[in-house]
């Protein structure tokens, strides 16, 4: 172990990975600071990656150079493509994740990589001088310098495990937490508040009756998350599903005074989205039923997760609520579901390029930004990690807008929205949800790609053909010539244009290998399929663009960071508020922050343009 | 607009239209209006709120300007939301001018047209609609046109454009709820249902855009022209509604050859008659002219008034190929000279009055008519909320389309993503209206049409 590094990475969750992996092959000298070292990469929670609009962020993550897509390709047990009968720009990737084997592939990945060392320790305080970052106290005295710092923390930072009326303080179920770092940064001017997330209940296998239970497989020759992932061929182990009662009910609803969520014992705010069961039966009490999926944590795996169930009401309500739903009269559990509480810095505290606002070279990443999730980590790890390196290069940071990326729109609604909860990415929180498909984030990002350095050249040039001959083929749609004796097995009256009869949606996507077969052999079938939905879905996708477009006059006016918000009389209280608090970098983006007005973003304007 | 205004300086004008009045008022706001005030007077306190008598003085040669009542109002409970201090002196052009020149000399800058309201709009006081209504109200020409723009001025289109947005969010709402939750944790709604309120949506938009009509009425007011063959009494008609001698009448066909307009009001509406020459096919260029006018303004009409002599008794071919040709508009059928005759011509006419003139017979009848006609016709009345502006109705008109658009999504089963695109580009549009998203352009365009001094 050594005393100086470049780099520092706090925490080894799905954060700290993609940052101290980006950092180091970045070639910066990169040290990855964490409480155990056997629980880098550890899925806290449920055992799957993506889903809708995290399977965008999981594309993203690849294509930018991050490792998240290529380790849940490696070890996913099943894979099932969300959403197909919808269109294509909300499919979603979701896979079953082997936790063990995961945490496995991903600790080695970060043995093999050079410029990375994993130091086993806890960071108790952070040395900053004059708003510059040095160096990491740990928790034995001894300081790690380094030019720059990405804290990961996640749930550790004074951690809070709630079961009932127990309070246990804890980073995760069986790990310490983080305590004295959210003091000290207290102490150098950082906002600190309090965060509720939870997780359900793991139950023995032995004890589900299956017989009772629907099975649930995943697609049998599903897409991979990885453009560097070859010959994927999953395994396919299935998972179940089962459905909450009255009775499950009537049990819950008994017990909601001893709730710690109702009874005020817990501060912090949990998340309206991922709600525990005694939430969903409160809010949701016409709804006779909810739904629950069983989900095996690793192969052959003897604990269970009962997807669904989240909950922080005592041990005994819970077995017996668990125990009256079909399948589980029997549960027997493992671990028994709990609320978390934890610190978070919220968001207004740092720039898009996740740096913080108060201290040069310290960087926040993941939960402690005050969101949810492996993927929302992982993406805000990766960028945190490139944008650090390019700052002790001198270089500018990346900045991901709004209609490049979800990453993109995750960020900024960071830097622009106020906290009331964990956030989580949605899609719809995307407004240009259209143009930012999983499909296409190799060739919406590869500029980006290309910028950060992360990504393989062999990759890179692959993205950049489909590019090129996407463009093509477009054009190539219009001039092609379908006849009625056709080899795609569509019937057509008269001779017509290629574009136009998908337009008329008489070919669908079953039919883009065909069409690469017999009309344009010589072209990557992933560009035929890129050119089939642009022009599938033309106009929608322009009149996206014209919105950008509309939209970028805003977002390309730039306010100053030091702007002087009290020197202008004529702001609203609250808009000037929001202002000073948020110091949003375009007009843009203080457009999307509550509070502030129309009219005060009129006056930024008319003052921007003096 | 070139010139951005700067809320670091103190603008002044005269709030009062120019010209003979008993006082004038001259306005100055801005961070120093008040210490700028105070050194061009006698007393050398100002109290919030209070009307305080006064005189002007010029420091320099402690010459007295006028006597005046002053009141101040503080930030930021005044119009502009600036420190605001309002003179009110004799009127006519020597006192205000005077006291106008001294300001200037004392550090406040002329304000600008409209900047008193644009600094309004800037501070917070007023939405972007409100601001509009304020030039509609300095500008309004009747009664019902100037409550109209009170009450958008006091923001009730506003609500009533954010009671659509509201619709409209609701719809993309559970659109996009959709996206985000499989379909094993929601049951989604039926497109059928979507589709509904839609429609509804639709309606009440179309409903507002109908309200151009009504508040072009309002705000301009009523267009009559009073139409017909010649020497049928048109002239005559007009004089007898204003009560004045103000056409040449004859008994000479084609006496009127060009289209004269004069106002009058009648139950706080403006009417705006217009009187034509007779319709006839004619070799006279000058005749010929006027009919040209005469059919221009048809085609502008809000109401057209048809004067029908009863006394031609010669099958009135003209007057039915008038009603039929004119469907669209309101025609009211006056049966004029009954002094003369009491055989009504039978014309298919929804409304009809018989009058004479000449002799003011059952005039009261018709301006009755005309008023019901109006307001019936137009959905008028006293609590009218009415869009007035040419880009308000542009704006609906676009949501409207985006609107339709996502129906025919719907129809042609494109999932929820396509419909929800849709359904935000209504709502993009209809913040156009509330200035959410307005540009400068836009905003100055608007601030342009005041006068200097509001």
């Amino acid at each position: 172990m050594k005393n100086v590094y470049d780099i520092i990475v706090v925490g080894g969750g799905h954060a700290g990975v993609e940052a101290a992996l980006a950092a180091a092959r970045l070639g910066k000298h990169t040290a990855l600071i964490t409480i155990e070292k056997r629980a880098i990469a550890r899925m806290s929670c449920n055992p799957s990656i993506g889903g809708l609009a995290k399977g965008h962020l999981v594309r993203e993550i690849d294509v930018l150079g991050g490792e998240m897509g290529k380790a849940i390709d490696a070890t996913g047990i099943q894979f099932k493509l969300l959403n197909k009968s919808k269109g294509r720009a909300v499919w979603a990737p979701r896979a079953q994740a082997d936790k063990r084997e995961y945490e496995k592939y991903m600790q080695r990945v970060i043995d093999d990589c050079p410029e990375l060392d994993v130091i086993e320790s806890d960071v108790r305080a952070l040395d900053v001088r004059d708003r510059q970052f040095y160096g990491a106290y740990l928790h034995n005295g001894k300081c790690i310098s380094a030019r720059a710092c990405i804290l990961t923390n996640g749930t550790f930072l004074q951690g809070k495990i709630h079961i009932g009326n127990i309070q246990i303080p804890a980073g995760r179920y069986g790990e310490l937490p983080s305590i004295g770092l959210s003091e000290q940064l207290k102490d150098l001017g950082f906002v600190v508040d309090r965060l509720k997330t939870g997780t359900p209940s793991r139950i023995a296998k032995r004890s589900i009756d299956f017989s009772k239970l629907e099975i649930q497989e995943g697609d049998s020759n599903p897409a991979s998350f990885s453009h560097a992932t070859t010959n994927f061929q999953p395994k396919n182990i299935p998972c179940w599903l089962t459905y909450t009662t009255e009775e499950t009910h009537e049990i819950l609803r008994s017990a909601l005074d001893r709730s710690p969520l109702y009874t005020g014992k817990i501060a912090g705010v949990g998340p309206r989205y991922c709600p525990s069961i005694e939430d969903k039966i409160v809010r949701f009490s016409e709804k006779p039923s909810h739904q629950l999926f069983l989900e095996p944590e690793w192969e052959g795996s003897s604990q269970w997760y009962v997807n669904g169930f989240s909950s922080s009401l005592p041990v005994d309500i819970q077995i017996r609520a668990l125990r009256s739903i079909p399948g589980l009269e029997h549960a027997e559990f493992i671990k028994i579901g709990y609320a978390i509480e934890y610190d978070y810095f919220p968001s207004h505290q740092i720039t898009r390029s996740l740096e913080t606002k108060k201290v040069s070279g310290l960087y926040f990443a993941g939960q402690i930004n005050g969101t949810s999730g492996y993927e929302e980590a992982a993406a805000q790890g990766l960028i945190a990690a490139v944008n650090a390196a390019r700052k002790l290069d001198d270089r500018p940071p990346v900045i991901l807008e709004r209609h490049d990326a979800y990453i993109g729109v995750l960020i900024d609604d960071l830097c622009s929205k106020e906290t009331s909860e964990p956030y989580r990415m949605f899609t719809s929180l995307a407004e240009y949800r259209l143009l930012l498909r999983w499909d296409n984030a190799h060739l919406r990002l590869l500029d980006t790609a290309k910028e950060i350095g992360l990504q393989s050249q062999s990759l890179l040039e692959l993205f950049e053909q489909t590019r090129n001959e996407t463009r093509v083929l477009i054009k190539a749609f219009k001039k092609t010539k379908i006849l009625s004796n056709n080899p795609l097995g569509v019937s057509v009256g008269k001779t017509i244009p290629l574009s136009l009869l998908i337009l008329q949606q008489k070919l669908d996507e079953s039919h883009v290998p065909d069409l690469q077969k017999f009309y344009f052999p010589d072209y990557l079938l992933d560009a035929v399929d890129q050119a089939y939905v642009l022009t599938r879905y033309e106009g929608y996708i322009d009149r996206q663009f014209k919105q950008v477009k509309k939209m970028h006059q805003l977002e390309a006016k730039r306010i100053p960071r030091d702007f002087n918000y009290n020197a202008i009389t004529s702001l609203s209280n609250e808009g000037r508020e929001k202002l000073l608090k948020f110091r949003p970098e375009t007009i843009g983006q203080a457009s999307r922050t509550r509070g502030i007005s129309p009219a005060d973003i009129q006056v930024l304007i008319i003052f921007l343009t003096k | 607009m070139t010139a951005a205004i700067y809320n670091d300086d103190t603008v002044a004008a005269i709030s009062t239209p120019p010209g003979v009045g008993g006082i004038s008022v001259v306005r100055i706001s801005g961070n120093d209006a008040l210490c700028i005030t105070l050194s061009g007077l006698a007393i050398k306190t100002l109290k919030p709120r209070y009307a305080q008598f006064t005189r002007v003085t010029d420091p320099d040669t402690d010459e007295t300007l006028d006597d005046v009542v002053v009141t101040y109002f503080k930030a930021p409970a005044s119009y502009t939301g600036e420190d605001t201090v309002e003179i009110s002196c004799h009127g006519g052009f020597s006192a205000a001018p005077a006291i106008l020149a001294l300001y200037y000399r004392l550090g406040a800058r002329p304000a600008l047209p409209g900047e008193f309201t644009r600094r309004a709009f800037v501070n917070g006081k007023l939405d972007l609609l409100q601001a509009e209504a304020v030039a509609d109200l300095i500008h309004a020409v009747s009664d019902t046109g100037q409550k109209l723009a009170t009450r958008t001025l006091s923001g009730k289109l506003s609500e009533r454009v954010q009671a659509l947005r509201n619709e409209l969010t609701d719809i993309a709402s559970i659109l996009e709820l959709e996206l985000d939750f499989s379909e094993e944790e929601i049951s989604p709604l039926p497109h059928d249902k979507i589709n509904k309120k839609i429609n509804e949506a639709k309606i009440h938009i179309s409903a507002l855009v109908d309200s151009y009509g009504a508040g072009k009425i309002l705000r301009e007011g009523v267009l009559v022209p009073i139409v017909g063959r010649p020497n049928t009494g048109k002239s005559s008609l007009l004089n007898a509604l204003l009560e004045e001698d103000r056409a040449i009448i004859s008994h000479i066909p084609g006496t009127t050859r060009d289209t004269i307009e004069e106002s009058f009001s009648h139950q706080g509406f403006l009417f705006r008659l217009v009187d034509t020459a007779g319709l006839r096919k004619t070799q006279d260029p000058i005749e010929k002219t006027g009919t040209e006018r005469a059919y221009k303004t048809l085609g502008d009409a809000d109401m057209i008034l048809l004067v029908v002599d009863i006394t031609m008794a010669d099958g009135y071919a003209f007057e039915k190929q008038f009603l039929s040709r004119y469907s669209e508009t309101p025609v009211i059928v006056i049966y004029n000279k009954i002094d003369l005759s009491s055989d009504l011509p039978a014309l298919d006419a929804e409304i009809s009055v018989a009058v004479s003139a000449t002799h003011h017979q059952h005039l009261d009848t018709l301006l009755e008519k005309m008023l019901s006609t109006i307001q019936s016709y137009y959905h008028v009345d006293g609590s009218t909320i009415a869009i007035t502006k040419q880009r308000h109705k542009h704006a609906l008109l676009q949501a409207l389309e985006a609107l339709n658009r996502a129906r025919q999504a719907i129809f042609r089963s494109l999932s929820n993503e396509y419909i929800a695109l849709d359904i935000r580009e209504a709502i993009n549009a209809l913040d156009d209206i509330t200035g959410h998203t307005t540009s400068e352009d836009v905003l100055n365009n608007i601030f342009d049409h005041f006068c200097i001094g509001k």
